[in-house]
């Protein structure tokens, strides 16, 4: 029988032991520390493999069950089955490198997903306009004058110049440059406090993401 | 196995050009031949994340094991067993026991986190910012270092007011509701106006991202009217 | 719901009950019959009492309704302040009913029945030195007698014209045809201006004035000399139930005599009437002579019995205790398992059976406002019940007008770029990232070894081949070995093709393992590229066609990702550019790092780029980057290409943009002025 309790802080345990193991040879210099922790980075990107093998295999399961759910759904599952298998038999079998799997690259893969890249261009610029139908809040018009400006500054007109607009000198391309520069850096700075804040709590066991 | 190349390609730029097609139809409305593209197209890359997550274990797990069992498996008894309870969660009855490997996971992944953030960011862009306002900084001249300085106290004002829109300090008012010190607010809505700036900074650079992938669909499409015109 | 109390027990039973649920002692008594009232709860009593009489209730019973009906006019007019506080209770009219029938008894010709000490009533007084040794009279009598010797009752008892027992009595027998009240019709009104004293209010609810209660047993009042009158009762009243006297008279019976009506003295309410009453000389006479028995009764009574202040008692009426044995010697049960036995015990205390809060008194406290609030706690009660259907929903209109509009008009333009010759030059401008790339390339020895991370898909591929196609191109150049590597899993895919497209557009011969090595895929994001940074060799020995990576001529030397003479980045994804930057922070010399990115992460990148000291040492962002390096290169590429059909397509997007932005900037606001509502702006 499962256990909860037991389970939970074992968990709790193992998931300190290890990261206080990184984290403690990521920042000091302790040789068996730090072989410790190879150790462990090697063995966590095989866990990353094998929990992307899991992924993929429940993906597969489900799609296994969908096939007794009507004629439609098992129309998709066996899409998904028919893409799953030639996928596993050009690049199992033929290689990576092999000519139909490159054809399969070339000619399926990038169409679909360029295509679907213009399907999301198209609805963005359309949502763009649509954006100050709604309300045009100061923060909507920075956004779009944001924008718009830097299109407008990433090309050179032909046969004209736009006064403070065109080259990377401009006055508005250097404002923009430091504003944006600015703001993203108080973001990345924010990001990287978050990260650690929500890492540490994770880590000592204050937060549970997996829910447990 | 050998094809034809212009074969292979023609029939190829045929292919692409009509699952082009086939997805920009659902600017029109979505259809079932779109459905089924995009289910096979997601069960293809499924196919190879098995492939390219197999390349991964089997050199470092299974290979060694079948060059010598013995040895193998006592130098990989570890990881063989976290993989192997890890592999159990992809069966819901036995999926506890999975959460073994899956504490130490996220454990690693967490501190490896926090080591990049704490060292590759934090660290690095805080001095960054205060950078430009070092008086011993070596500047060749003085307009230099004054641009500089008007550079730098934009960015650190910019920095410090994009941090303070995400500081959630709040204090319950007298009239109700809880409101942020009025320092804060202030900072905060410049703060919101610079994240502004930055977003459609990224939002521009979409777009232009965008712009490039219609311009090559759009010569794949022409590039096979012309190749249909020549051979017709 | 109304419920009984036992009498024994003292606990509630239904109202139907015959007998207690709890000690099973009987509820009703065995003799009453169908038209005799079953003593009802004692709280919907007082709730009847503590309701002021209006004109659309039945009238009291007994003679205080026939009082009423004859006085008629005007005692209504002289009664303009009666005392609302107390109305009569109708424990008390039973009472009053109860003796007063024994008058109108006597008055309808029974003179042969009646007794002795019934005659003295009359003002029979020959029989004085009897009434001395009566027994205890009338609880209500007894209640109101102890006022008859305190100051303010006395003086009431004055006022109304009635006499005490023993002073009627005396009045009696002066003259009968001069007698105009009858001696108990005063006590009656003294008995109830007795209930009228402040505290009083809340009138005994814990009583139930049953024919049980209303008897001696729970009179409160002293017994006293005057009292001693009643005390001898006659075996046919005992034989009464003292309910059924109440209950069986005729209206009739309860006015009282025709010749006592004449007599009754018109109102009284002030001390200045009082100055100007003229009393009568039977009154006079009556006084003197009952004064010395007066001053030996009260000599006789303790201070206790004498003084029964307010205080000493409680709020339901409830009277000095010391009394009740006095009272219980004439008591009769009526009811239980001791029914008929005389001078029982009372089984419940009179305290504790004081204790009930009035209830009917505070349900008259409802106003209309907690009504209407009551009303509206119900509705809001039955409304929750009651299931709301959920508002349908709005689904959004498709637009697929609009959307396809702006495809084809990019499509349009984009095709018309591509068909037309270029029209516009690339831009010569070189930027400092540029300028720092090719810096980088320039510095690559001879036979140099590249890490070529490539995480990307294949909708970005168009622009970063368009990116890097001269930075690589220079690379090839100058003969680099590169080493694939890709966090993405189509990233391994998509490096195979761009060094392919690559070499093919620049006419290069690069094929794979002679050119570059593809290690495939490292899993794990930030965990997989540090795992990567500090041991490269050992966590990827294999390429994706499973031959042994680092065995290979010129990979020999390559033992960590130090040994590698340039790293270049490709990705267009801003958080796999942050984690690269951060997990080799320190682990790789940054002026060897380059990031090759689509545009839209150049804004995150840019930061790592301008710190001090640099964290990545040049950046190719979007189409402009490459088209400037291949401008500066002299080598053109695909941004060369696709750079006329670029601008005409971004300067096309504005106008769509600014267009539809002033388009539903307008409609919006004619909105908001339909809607109003709270906005920034």
């Amino acid at each position: 029988m499962r256990q909860p309790f037991l389970s939970l802080s074992f968990s709790t345990l193992i998931t300190f032991l290890t990261g206080t193991v990184v984290l403690l040879g990521y920042f000091t210099d302790l040789p068996p520390l730090d072989g410790l922790r190879l150790r462990f980075l090697q063995w966590a990107v095989l866990l990353s493999a094998v929990a992307l093998l899991v992924g993929v295999l429940n993906l597969a399961r489900v799609h296994w069950s969908r096939f007794g759910e009507g004629i439609s759904k098992a129309l998709m599952s066996l899409a998904f089955f028919l893409g799953f298998f030639v996928a596993l038999l050009a690049g199992g079998l033929l290689g990576i490198q092999n000519t139909v799997t490159r054809a399969l690259v070339d000619f399926v893969i990038v169409p679909i997903e360029a295509s679907l890249f213009v399907v999301i261009l198209v609805v963005l610029i359309y949502a763009l306009t649509r954006m100050v139908r709604k309300q045009l809040s100061a923060f909507n018009f920075a956004f779009l004058a944001t924008v718009v400006l830097a299109l407008l500054g990433s090309v050179p007109l032909p046969a004209t110049q736009i006064p403070f607009f065109q080259g990377e000198d401009s006055p508005i391309s250097y404002a923009l440059r430091v504003l944006g520069t600015a703001g993203v850096r108080g973001l990345l700075i924010g990001i990287a406090l978050g990260s650690a804040v929500t890492g540490l709590r994770v880590l000592f066991g204050l937060d549970r993401p997996s829910g447990e | 196995m050998s094809l034809d190349f212009l074969t292979l390609d023609f029939f190829g730029s045929v292919l692409g050009v009509a699952l082009t097609l086939l997805v920009l139809s659902y600017l029109i409305r979505d259809h079932f031949l779109l459905r089924f593209l995009l289910y096979g197209y997601v069960g293809l890359m499924a196919g190879f994340a098995v492939v390219l997550a197999f390349n991964i274990l089997y050199p470092s797990l299974i290979l060694p094991i079948l060059a010598d069992p013995i040895g193998g498996i006592t130098q990989l008894a570890i990881p063989l067993a976290l993989c192997s309870l890890l592999f159990l969660k992809a069966f819901p009855r036995l999926s506890p026991l999975g959460n073994l490997s899956l504490a130490f996971l996220v454990g690693v992944g967490l501190a490896a986190l926090i080591g990049g953030a704490i060292q590759g960011t934090l660290i690095p862009q805080i001095r960054a910012t205060i950078q430009p306002f070092d008086i011993h900084r070596q500047a060749t001249a003085t307009e230099e270092r004054l641009s500089g300085l008007v550079q730098g106290l934009l960015i650190l004002l910019g920095t410090i007011t994009t941090l303070a829109y995400f500081h959630f300090g709040a204090r319950p008012q007298v009239r109700g509701g809880v409101r942020r010190a009025e320092w804060i607010e202030s900072l905060s809505r410049i703060g919101q106006l610079l994240i502004a700036i930055a977003l459609g900074l990224i939002f521009a650079g979409l777009l232009k991202a965008g712009f490039v992938a219609l311009i090559e669909r759009t010569q794949a499409l022409l590039q096979f009217v012309i190749t249909l015109q020549r051979g017709l | 719901m109304e419920t009984q109390r036992c009498p024994l027990c003292g606990q509630p039973n239904p109202p139907q009950a015959e007998v207690c649920q709890y000690c099973q002692a009987r509820l009703r008594p065995l003799w009453a019959d169908s038209s005799s009232a079953p003593s009802s709860p004692p709280d919907n009593q007082v709730a009847k009492r503590s309701l002021p009489p209006e004109s659309g209730e039945p009238l009291p019973p007994g003679r205080l309704s026939g009082m009423r009906s004859q006085i008629g006019t005007e005692e209504s007019a002289q009664a303009e302040h009666p005392p609302q506080g107390v109305p009569p209770s109708k424990g008390t009219l039973e009472s009053e009913d109860w003796l007063e029938g024994l008058f109108s008894g006597s008055s309808e010709g029974q003179a042969e029945d009646i007794p002795a000490w019934l005659r003295s009533l009359r003002g029979d007084s020959a029989d004085k030195a009897e009434r001395v040794e009566e027994p205890p009279m009338h609880p209500l009598f007894s209640a109101s007698q102890p006022s008859v010797f305190s100051q303010a009752p006395q003086s009431k008892l004055e006022l109304e014209g009635v006499s005490p027992p023993g002073e009627g009595e005396i009045g009696s027998g002066i003259a009968q045809e001069e007698r105009p009240v009858p001696p108990f019709e005063g006590l009656d009104t003294f008995a109830l201006e007795g209930h009228s004293f402040p505290g009083e209010d809340k009138l005994d609810t814990s009583t139930p004035l049953t024919a049980k209660e209303a008897s001696p047993k729970s009179s409160p009042a002293a017994p006293s000399a005057e009292e001693d009158w009643m005390s001898e009762i006659p075996p046919w009243l005992e034989t009464l139930p003292g309910q059924e006297w109440v209950e069986e008279e005729s209206p009739e019976k309860a006015a009282p005599p025709e010749l006592l009506h004449a007599a009754v003295p018109p109102f009284i309410e002030t001390e200045e009437e009082l100055s100007e009453v003229e009393f009568p000389s039977w009154l006079d006479e009556a006084e003197r002579s009952i004064e010395p028995q007066l001053d030996t009764l009260i000599e006789s009574l303790s201070p206790q019995t004498t003084e029964p202040s307010m205080g000493e008692k409680t709020p339901e009426g409830g009277l000095p205790q010391a009394t009740a044995p006095f009272q219980e010697e004439a008591l009769i049960e009526i009811a239980g398992p001791l029914h008929g036995l005389r001078g029982v015990l009372p089984a419940e205390p009179l305290v504790a059976a004081q204790t009930r809060p009035p209830r009917p008194i505070a349900e008259l406290l409802v106003t209309e406002k907690q009504r209407a609030q009551a009303e509206l706690f119900l509705k809001l009660i039955e409304a929750e019940g009651k299931p709301i259907p959920p508002p349908p929903l709005k689904r959004a209109k498709p637009h697929s007008f609009w959307r396809i509009l702006i495809f084809l008009v990019l499509l349009t333009t984009a095709a018309v770029g591509l068909v037309i010759p270029p029209f516009a030059a690339t831009p010569q401008e070189l930027s400092v990232a540029v300028f720092d790339a090719m810096q980088a390339v320039g510095q690559l020895p001879g036979d140099a070894t590249v890490l070529l991370v490539v995480d990307m898909e294949g909708g970005n591929f168009a622009e970063i081949q368009a990116t890097t196609n001269a930075l690589l191109d220079q690379m090839m150049i100058k003969g680099a070995f590169f080493v694939l590597v890709s966090t993405h899993q189509e990233g391994v895919l998509q490096a195979d093709r761009l060094l392919r497209e690559v070499s093919r557009l620049n006419g290069h011969r690069y094929q794979p393992s002679s050119g570059w090595v593809n290690l495939g895929y490292l899993p794990g994001g930030a965990t997989g590229i540090q795992a990567l940074s500090e041991s490269l060799v050992e966590l990827l020995p294999y390429t994706v066609e499973g031959k042994a990576a680092w065995q290979q001529d010129r990979l020999k030397n390559i033992r960590s990702i130090s040994d590698f003479d340039l790293i270049l980045v490709i990705t267009e994804d801003s958080t796999r550019a942050r984690q690269w930057v951060e997990q080799l922070n320190g682990k790789y010399t940054a002026s060897k790092l380059l990031f090759a990115v689509s545009a839209q992460v150049e804004p995150v990148l840019r930061p790592y780029y301008e710190a001090n000291p640099r964290q990545v040492q040049s950046m190719l962002a979007g189409i402009r980057d490459g088209a400037i390096y291949e401008t500066q290169a002299a080598r053109p590429g695909w941004a060369t290409r696709f750079w006329s059909a670029y601008l005409i397509v971004v300067l096309t997007g504005i106008a769509l943009i600014t267009l539809g932005s002033l388009v539903y900037s307008i409609s919006g606001l004619g909105l908001q002025k339909s809607s109003p509502r709270e906005g920034n702006l």
